[in-house]
């Protein structure tokens, strides 16, 4: 090997280390800063007939696309956090404010932005292109993360709010970083479900009905104080600020 | 002959082997999962309740707390003495506060968000803070058209113990199972909350 050659070879091994270092280190630099928050719950195990009365929008469709992450500031003295907005196509509504061939987004919480990294371990992605019956409500209370935009949230979490109607929901996402046990084809209340009418009774107070009079018990029992009893009293009558959604 | 003979018996000491092997790994089927984030044992986790719950309540987050204390057999978590009026869940202000808190932007009956870091320490929670989601009703005992605050609570110390959630397929009745149920009481872990504590720690 020539002088020349030894030398080439040297300085294409030091310029590979120079790299493969510098990537590592940008890496464990990203990484020792990037805040991880990871939400776990337990959802309401809704029946049927009260995931029905609780829902503004129930309709059949196929998941389009999505917003890719985006982080909402709340009003309330809250973290900050991770959302991504779901897009789903309408096919047939059977109950709710919506058309054919509407496309309403579905926020679900997680994803990474910036150095914010929320996991959500209780809902799951919905894979794109799988066709779904959705169980949909509108919060228009300006409470916690909710921001003056048009959009659903799933009834109760998305095991139960999503009914699959194709083998596409075996394929769940996790990019999203939702990371729920698997989507399920509730084979059983498939049928069921598509039989539903739309002049279906809508009883949206059915978990939120006797709310107002328990504060205000709780406040003569001196279990809440004056300033939390009205804050209360404003998330529920819609009088507190929205949050702020930051792309 | 005698050959065969012992071909045979080695065939049927190798099934025999094979059934045991088989059973043992059928009924000893886990179902737990884990976060792959635990508290620092150097350390007691002490949660702080808000003000607006009741002693009793209150007394059942402590049972919830000494439940998984002693499934694992170490003190891993207490509930303070303290109480706070702060409203504003989740916090990453290491206080591990329990919130009770009308969020129906949130659809849980009960949440933990859990601050951890992903390098280093990465397995090593941080802090945590619970929220029991009043937009949902809560009573202390099993009653109709409620939900009981110790199986809930229960339920979310669990995570922070390090437990994820067992199959939407598994039995009900184990802590960590990923739904809540009205008028149903859940209140202990089960063998698989057990079994999956001591594999955490
Ligand atoms: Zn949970």
């Amino acid at each position: 090997m020539t002088a020349k050659k030894k030398l080439g070879l040297s300085a294409g091994i030091t310029v590979l280390l120079v790299s493969v270092i510098s990537v590592l280190v940008i890496q464990i630099v990203q990484l020792s800063g990037l805040q991880i928050i990871s939400l776990r719950g337990c959802g309401y195990d809704y029946p049927m007939d009260e995931l029905v009365a609780e829902s503004h929008l129930i309709a059949r469709g196929k998941f389009v696309g999505d917003s890719g992450a985006f982080i909402v500031e709340p009003t309330n003295g809250a973290d900050s956090s991770v959302f991504t907005d779901y897009y789903f196509q309408i096919t047939d509504v059977l109950r709710g404010d919506a058309d054919v061939g509407d496309t309403v987004s579905v926020r679900l919480q997680g994803g990474r932005k910036d150095n914010l990294y929320v996991k959500n371990y209780y809902d799951f992605a919905p894979a794109q292109g799988s066709e779904a019956i959705v169980f949909l409500c509108k919060v228009t209370i300006p409470v916690g993360y909710i921001t003056n935009e048009d959009y659903y949230l799933p009834t109760g979490t998305t095991t139960r709010s999503f009914y699959f109607l194709d083998s596409s929901a075996n394929k769940p996402t996790y990019k999203c970083d939702t990371y729920g046990i698997e989507p399920i084809v509730w084979e059983d209340e498939k049928e069921s479900i598509l039989a539903l009418s739309d002049d279906m009774p809508m009883n949206m107070s059915v978990l939120r009905e006797g709310k107002l009079e328990e504060l205000e018990s709780d406040f003569k029992n001196g279990k809440l104080t004056a300033a939390q009893y009205s804050k209360s009293v404003s998330e529920i009558s819609g009088n507190s600020k929205y949050a702020k959604r930051i792309d | 002959m005698k050959k065969t003979l012992r071909l045979f018996r080695i065939i049927n000491m190798l099934l025999i082997i094979l059934i045991i092997v088989l059973s043992i790994s059928i009924f000893s089927a886990s179902a737990y999962t884990t976060t792959g984030v635990k508290l620092n044992t150097d350390y007691v986790f002490s949660f702080v309740p808000y003000q607006g719950f009741t002693e009793l309540t209150i007394d059942h987050f402590r049972n919830s707390a000494n439940s998984w204390n002693s499934a694992a057999g170490l003190t891993l978590m207490s509930v303070s003495g303290e109480r706070h009026n702060a409203t504003g869940y989740p916090n990453n202000d290491n206080k591990h506060y329990v919130y009770k808190e009308t969020r129906s932007d949130i659809r849980a009956v009960g949440q933990t968000t859990c601050y951890s870091s992903a390098w280093p320490n990465g397995n090593v929670l941080k802090s945590a803070d619970v929220l029991i989601n009043s937009y949902y009703q809560f009573a202390n005992s099993q009653k109709e058209n409620k939900f009981d605050t110790w199986s809930v609570f229960v339920h979310e110390a669990g995570h922070i113990a390090g437990l994820n959630h067992t199959n939407y397929t598994q039995d009900a009745s184990i802590v960590m199972f990923p739904q809540a149920h009205m008028n149903f009481l859940r209140r202990y872990p089960q063998w698989d909350d057990i079994n999956g504590i001591n594999a955490i720690y």
